[in-house]
């Protein structure tokens, strides 16, 4: 596919919702056939950020916690990033994989521009590996092994305002290993009034993320779970540097909303979601919103079930009975737990089924029964 | 493998051959051959190619192309030895010369050939090849396999060039076969280990591989994978053997020699201990300890 129908593909996708699938099934095909269409571009060869010379023409990343020490000829774990004689260059700048018109709610972010939609990008790689991700045909492939088209931040701007989307999505696979692509488009296209939100698995050392919160608008971290061992076993990354990230995002003041992919008999247990909740009231705020999504099986781990809607409703009820004022179920399209609800009245303020809006009434970022505040950037 | 028999592992050197054997191509036939029947208690080399030839389907030559024309394994080496199975009647299209792109084999000097006739030579990238649907599976190992082993050999030779490897320790025969997969970039936590280990057991390819030549034409004993000049030795040998495991640990003596003559630290000190060789021999691919290791030294004209 040449640039002008991937652009004009995208113009069809404008009008559609997409509805599950993921985002690389949605654009790009599938991977197998990834050469087959002769859309293995020229990687880009961008001196990368947040990196550290060492002897020998070796490099030690800074960007994520890994903390990669990358040898000449070589990658980081992340596979976006590579070593060319002592210089570490990010090879996916302006090379997208994916991109989707999608509803905000997709992301999901419920308390930020209900009912809009968000110009949805992503690039091969990801600095972790989970055995459940759902998009793993774009997060756990080098970018020479999918479909990129180059598309550059000005591009992407003029496209949003051309088809007045308000918000543009860093998502899908990891925004962190595209750093540099992302902090360079959300300066540029912050220009013209558009927003920004980051959907990520918050695996980021300090200075990049403080960088990048200068700048953004929202984040959406997935917290995978409350268990160091579940990090180190089904994730391959560590729990203690996502929990610090979500808190410096918080003290920001940048929208914050987390979402936690319950995984029948992996992290599924009362204890663990109170002590998550105890978490979020303590180290947080109980108005930050927390999203409990139910897993179905795919990528490397096909033996286990979907998640049963009772699991997420003894999340949900869990969270109520700590406290917090906005937990959400999530994959599961008519269930009450969609909707926000007001923690002062009980009414409902935004009714969903998944990602459509069904009544909203907020007024003016209040309770249009009771007049309570709610949490959020509505305008 | 059995790993409780002893593995030979036969180095051969001649002080004829300069750099990477360029319009030498006798000389390294004649190390080849002269390899192979050292492998075989000294039987008549001809009569082991026709046995190759004729009991093999289509064989994938692995060179090791990461680090451009200068340390990457020698197109000479590698079209010697087809010339050898090709004299002992294999047919030139059977021979198939792989890596996981074409710019990397292009950049150690190979002439690409993804045509139907003559010795094929070309990366996973070509157009229609790529990696295949199902995921192959080992201890913490799970990946895409290359098509080119899928599905479009049948046996593998293994012709990786010894270096150093900054967190493998060493890069030999099994380090290789990172290229087997789609995700390699996983797979070097912890010194690479146990996944060298892991990735040598997957079925596909540990059930394929019927040979390994080491390229020694020349070597580099610090800062791989990557070339420095600073580094690079010539120890004018290539070195064969059936066994991954012993190869390879006799590999990684053969660069702690050049590291101590050199005043560098042995690898173990230089936090790079190849560990996975210790885990493949304690997985069965092969042996790792020197008593387990029949090492045979030959010079040649």
């Amino acid at each position: 596919m040449k640039r002008r129908s991937f652009i004009q593909r995208l113009g069809a996708a404008t009008g559609l919702i997409c509805v599950g699938g993921s985002a690389y099934e949605m654009i790009c095909g599938s991977l197998e056939n990834a050469y087959a269409f002769g859309y293995v571009e020229t990687l880009s060869d961008i001196e990368a950020r947040h990196y550290e010379k060492l002897p020998d023409d070796v490099i030690q990343c800074h960007l994520c916690p890994r903390e990669c020490i990358v040898s000449d000829v070589e990658r980081g774990f992340c596979g976006a990033r590579e070593n060319r004689k002592g210089y570490y260059k990010t090879l996916v700048y302006n090379r997208i994989c994916a991109l989707n018109i999608d509803p905000i709610e997709k992301k999901p972010l419920f308390h930020f521009l209900p009912g809009t939609t968000a110009f949805s990008i992503a690039t091969a790689g990801c600095n972790v590996n989970c055995k459940f991700c759902q998009n793993w045909n774009i997060s756990q492939v080098r970018p020479e092994q999918v479909q990129n088209l180059e598309l550059t931040s000005g591009e992407i701007a003029a496209e949003c305002v051309k088809k007045s989307i308000p918000t543009v999505a860093y998502t899908y696979s990891e925004p962190v290993i595209f750093y540099e692509y992302m902090y360079d488009t959300v300066v540029r296209i912050s220009k013209d009034g558009i927003r920004n939100v980051v959907i990520t698995g918050g695996y980021i050392k300090e200075k990049p993320l403080r960088e990048l919160l200068e700048v953004v608008d929202a984040i959406k971290v997935d917290l995978k779970s409350f268990s160091e061992q579940y990090y180190k076993d089904i994730v391959n990354g560590e729990l203690k540097p996502v929990l610090d990230a979500i808190k410096i995002i918080h003290e920001s003041g940048k929208w914050l909303e987390i979402v936690y992919l319950v995984v029948p008999t992996l992290n599924d247990s009362d204890d663990e979601f109170r002590a998550l909740c105890k978490w979020i009231k303590t180290e947080l705020s109980v108005d930050v919103p927390v999203h409990f999504t139910r897993f179905h099986p795919t990528y490397l781990m096909t033996n286990l079930p979907p998640t049963p809607t009772k699991t997420l409703e003894k999340a949900l009820e869990i969270a109520h009975a700590e406290g917090l004022h906005y937990p959400y179920i999530g994959n599961v399209p008519g269930n009450s737990g969609e909707n926000t609800v007001c923690p002062n009245c009980g009414e409902t303020v935004i009714g969903r089924f998944g990602f459509q809006i069904t009544k909203n009434n907020l007024i003016d970022g209040k309770c249009g029964s009771c007049g309570r505040s709610i949490p959020g950037i509505w305008k | 493998m059995d790993s409780k028999s002893k593995s030979k592992v036969v180095l051969v050197r001649s002080r004829s051959l300069r750099g990477a054997g360029d319009g030498q191509s006798d000389i390294l036939k004649n190390m080849l051959s002269r390899g192979i029947s050292l492998m075989h208690d000294g039987s008549d080399p001809n009569m082991i190619w026709a046995q190759f030839a004729k009991n093999t389907g289509r064989i994938g030559l692995k060179p090791n192309c990461v680090a451009g024309r200068n340390m990457s394994t020698s197109p000479n080496l590698t079209y010697a030895l087809c010339d050898l199975l090709i004299a002992a009647e294999k047919r030139d299209r059977d021979l198939i010369i792989w890596e996981r792109t074409n710019r990397e084999l292009k950049k150690a000097g190979f002439g690409l050939n993804a045509a139907r006739a003559g010795i094929r030579c070309f990366g996973t990238d070509t157009r229609d090849v790529g990696y295949g649907k199902e995921f192959h599976k080992s201890g913490k190992v799970a990946s895409l396999v290359t098509r080119i082993v899928e599905s479009e050999c049948d046996h593998l030779i293994n012709m990786p060039i010894l270096k150093d490897h900054s967190l493998a320790g060493v890069s030999g025969a099994m380090k290789n076969y990172y290229a087997v997969i789609h995700n390699p970039n996983k797979y070097h936590d912890n010194n690479c280990d146990p996944y060298v280990a892991d990735i040598n057991a997957l079925p596909v390819v540990k059930d394929k591989g019927i040979l390994i030549v080491m390229d020694m034409t020349r070597a580099q004993y610090n800062g791989g994978p990557g070339y420095m000049a600073s580094y690079a030795v010539a120890p004018h040998s290539i070195m064969m053997s059936v066994d991954p495991v012993a190869i390879d640990a006799v590999g990684e003596r053969i660069i702690n020699d050049y590291r101590s003559k050199n005043n560098l630290p042995a690898l173990a000190d230089a936090k790079r201990p190849p560990k996975w060789l210790t885990t493949a021999e304690k997985m069965g691919l092969g042996n790792a300890s020197p008593e387990r290791i029949d090492f045979i030294e030959v010079e040649v004209e």
